[in-house]
């Protein structure tokens, strides 16, 4: 009896010690504090649910999607670059190239300070430029001859290139500034814990693992423009989670992937909210890798994969609303470049005839698909195998976790595959982050003619309408050439409540990335 | 028993040696490199390397082990995380509360449901109590975790309002994970109960008791559960230890900031390093648990504690022989 008595006291006490180790310091419930979106009078606050929390506020160190977004805010880059090809300055006022071969840049900083009112100068400028040679985006600075630039004075930046680049200036506006004071203090860390903010807004709150939130910058020029005093970001990495935190009124933004949620904004299953698309972020091929192995080396080998898939239903079956069927080769690119290839024809015979001119019979021809198990990729790669079969080429499908089968591209194992390629506002920059060393041989033309076109278009600095021939002629040929199937593209899609303005402008066209200074009630 | 206890905490460490040894292995020895990932897919050859090198991930297999331990044994740092930049050590100090909070609450709930369930379907065995509680009991069971999360954010949060959907802002957010969590082991803590109840029931002692005129109360609560809490109290310390290491599915739906949640993010973003040290957390729980077990095990049932101080006593008595035989 007394043991009874005990061991339910006990099991009270710990219940009880645990619960009051539950409780908080905020108080009340799940509701954001201040004022929303949807009705607020002096104090607006933005509530947004995104997918990845931030590895750091380190830009140069951050590798996640949500680490983007927040730098984005916090920080200024010198312009971003809309899909037109229109500069909307941010840290610079104006840049010129001095020198008739653009190797020679001039940068005129605006007269702006970070959020403790100090200065943002030109060598903090130049220090960001010399620090991102440590990260995952160096190669947008890799022209830069750090020995020969200097900072002319506080507002004027001079860089000297060692070659010219037609996406240079769009390689600039993808990276943030970061004071080198704080860095001179403090190092990596300073900046990714502590960071010293050039843009919109500031750090006001950050422990991993809860709420980020974000105050409005009043030391940023344009601080007078902004909308919302107080942005507040939650990290909910299981899209069902976000989903129903949105439908219940705890976001008035929501970043979305998956296609029964979009399907269920457009349908209008959520009272006051809609579906937000921006531009197109990327476009998904199915690629044949030309270089590394023999078996596709026949053009009409080729040209039976090419014909013998109906890519056209493939894609309407399976991708649902915010993908449409992708028309180049090559690129999501800014409008002025991109040309309208239509779709490759889905013509059994024809195909059958094509296999039998590559000399090889009914199921004598075969290959191995690999995959990762992400996306649309297992459905797509089941539906190719079922044309394939009619054609009668054997197509294995081998599926893979997504770090396993980006290493073997890289290594350049893979027979066939599906990839993406991401947007960029200069299509150059697009091909250069495609055909670099870096990149797998998967994504690449085993032709002397199309590379050297590549390599042409890459480094012209001609004017837009030259260039524009000349991306026109390159997917000309990487469509005739057929070793990079257009499947969908894909637009960054958010759900957003029916009270904010549309906000398609705020978001980035290359990267999906949320703009937040540009949203607008 | 102080000494059964110092001797069980050393056996401790050559487990938690081995779990590091294979884990490391098995990191050692995937295709994929973290210093890959961290550069990004933009990166070069050279640019890999030369953070390969930075983070020692370049150096022989004995090498990278023996500094693990070393950094573990002489500066009691389980490595920075390669995504985060942050000490692990730090990164798990600061989610573990939320675990141990879910987890110990939810054990708790769990044997108060589970055992009194158990006991009711032993006492009134095959009567319709005894198949209600097994059907509420293995219908609990069987629900898989990711529904029955699903199922109470729907009703409960989105419908009812009762509680928050997801996070840990307020002491309410806590429910339903915890519920989520008790409900699994719910089945087997029963069933044990259940099954050492009616094998206890059968003893000659529980006869006696009864003949003795005893009030079917006291033949239940101080005979019968009394000799059946052996395996009961298994169960319970082994559902504590998993729910301590965290439900890697409850946090993830909850957006519950643990040590489940940690360990998964960090596989899919190959930060092994926090993979490392949070299954050496938990396997140090795990283990730590079984110890917990065994001393409880001392405390229920005087005889498995007289074998704790066997050794002693053992020695005592073969000396007084010895004594009696010299003389």
């Amino acid at each position: 009896m007394k043991l009874k008595k005990s061991l339910a006291l006990l099991l009270a006490c710990v219940m009880a010690m645990a619960l009051a180790a539950c409780s908080s310091d905020s108080s009340g419930s799940n509701a954001v504090s201040g004022d929303s979106a949807t009705g607020g009078e002096e104090s607006k606050t933005l509530r947004i649910g995104m997918d990845t929390e931030p590895t750091s506020m380190n830009p140069v160190l951050s590798t996640s999607g949500g680490g983007a977004v927040v730098n984005n805010a916090i920080y200024g880059c010198l312009w971003d670059i809309t899909c037109d090809g229109a500069y909307n300055y941010n840290l610079a006022e104006s840049y010129e190239y001095t020198t008739e071969d653009n190797t020679e840049m001039v940068i005129h900083l605006r007269d702006t300070s970070w959020d403790d009112g100090t200065p943002v100068t030109a060598d903090d400028v130049l220090f960001s430029f010399q620090y991102y040679i440590n990260g995952a985006n160096a190669y947008h600075v890799m022209n830069i001859d750090f020995d020969k630039s200097y900072a002319k004075d506080d507002q004027t930046v001079v860089l000297e290139l060692t070659q010219a680049s037609s996406t240079f200036t769009e390689d600039l506006a993808l990276l943030q500034i970061i004071s080198k004071d704080l860095y001179d203090e403090g190092g990596d860390d300073a900046v990714g814990l502590t960071p010293k903010c050039s843009g919109a807004y500031t750090l006001a709150q950050w422990s991993t693992g809860e709420t980020i939130v974000l105050e409005k910058n009043t030391n940023w020029w344009n601080a007078d423009q902004l909308t919302y005093d107080r942005i507040e970001i939650s990290c909910v990495t299981e899209e069902t989670t976000r989903m129903l935190e949105f439908e219940s009124g705890e976001y008035d933004i929501v970043y979305l992937t998956g296609k029964d949620n979009i399907e269920k904004l457009n349908n209008g299953e959520v009272s006051g909210a809609h579906v937000q698309y921006g531009d197109i972020q990327c476009i998904t091929y199915v690629s044949l890798n030309t270089i590394d192995f023999d078996t596709f080396q026949d053009i009409n080998v080729r040209k039976a994969i090419a014909y013998g898939v109906d890519w056209q239903t493939i894609v309407e079956s399976i991708c649902g609303d915010g993908y449409a069927m992708a028309t180049s080769p090559l690129f999501p690119a800014a409008n002025w470049a991109y040309k309208d290839e239509g779709v490759y024809e889905y013509n059994l015979d024809q195909a059958k005839q094509y296999l039998a001119d590559a000399g090889y019979g009914e199921g004598e021809f075969s290959f191995t698909m690999r995959i990762a198990d992400e996306d649309f990729n297992a459905e797509i790669a089941e539906a190719m195998q079922a044309c394939l079969a009619e054609v009668g080429i054997n197509m294995e499908v081998s599926v893979g976790d997504s770090a396993t089968v980006k290493e073997e591209n890289r290594s350049n194992t893979i027979q066939c595959g599906i990839s993406k390629n991401m947007g960029a506002n200069d299509p150059a920059g697009v091909i250069n982050a495609r055909m670099s060393s870096a990149k797998p041989n998967l994504t690449k033309f085993g032709d002397e003619t199309i590379q050297n076109l590549l390599d042409e278009a890459c480094t012209s600095t001609a004017d837009q309408a030259t260039r524009t021939e000349l991306f026109y002629e390159l997917q000309d040929k990487a469509w005739d050439y057929c070793s990079t199937f257009p499947l969908y593209e894909s637009k960054v899609t958010f759900g957003a409540v029916d009270s904010l303005a549309d906000f398609s402008n705020a978001i980035d066209a290359s990267s999906g990335y949320l703009h937040l200074n540009d949203l607008v009630e | 028993m102080l000494r059964y206890i110092l001797k069980r905490l050393l056996m401790m460490i050559p487990v938690l040696v081995g779990v590091v040894v294979v884990v490391f292995t098995i990191n050692y020895f995937t295709s994929i490199s973290p210093a890959a990932v961290i550069c990004g897919s933009m990166a070069t050859d050279e640019q890999i390397a030369a953070k390969e090198q930075e983070l020692g991930l370049d150096k022989p297999y004995l090498v990278q082990i023996g500094t693990y331990f070393f950094n573990i044994i002489t500066k009691g740092t389980l490595g920075d995380s390669y995504i985060y930049k942050t000490p692990v050590l730090d990164m798990i100090a600061s989610r573990l509360p939320n675990t141990i909070r879910i987890g110990l609450c939810a054990s708790v709930l769990s044997a108060m449901i589970g055992i009194p369930l158990g006991i009711l379907a032993a006492v009134k065995q095959n009567s319709s109590l005894d198949y209600a509680s097994t059907f509420l009991a293995i219908l609990t069971g069987a629900i898989p975790s990711f529904c029955l999360c699903l199922l109470l954010q729907l009703l409960f949060a989105m419908k009812l309002h009762w509680f928050p959907i997801s996070g840990v802002k307020t002491w309410q957010s806590y429910i339903l994970p915890i519920v989520s969590v008790a409900l699994m082991p719910v089945a087997m803590t029963m069933r044990m109960t259940r099954s050492a109840m009616l094998e206890a029931i059968r003893q000659d002692y529980v006869r006696t008791a009864r003949a003795k005129g005893l009030p079917e109360k006291t033949v239940i609560w101080n005979h019968t559960l009394k000799n059946a809490l052996i395996p009961i109290i298994t169960v319970i310390g082994m559902n504590i230890g998993i729910s301590l290491t965290g439900s890697i599915i409850v946090e993830t739906i909850f957006n519950i900031p643990g040590l489940g949640f940690l360990m998964n993010s960090s596989i899919s973003q190959k930060d092994f390093i926090t993979t490392q040290g949070c299954v050496l957390v938990a396997a140090f729980i795990m283990t730590f648990m079984t110890l917990l077990t065994d001393l409880v095990y001392a405390v229920v049932d005087p005889r498995i504690k007289s074998q704790y101080t066997k050794g002693k006593k053992a020695g005592k008595k073969s000396k007084l022989i010895k004594g009696g035989d010299a003389a």
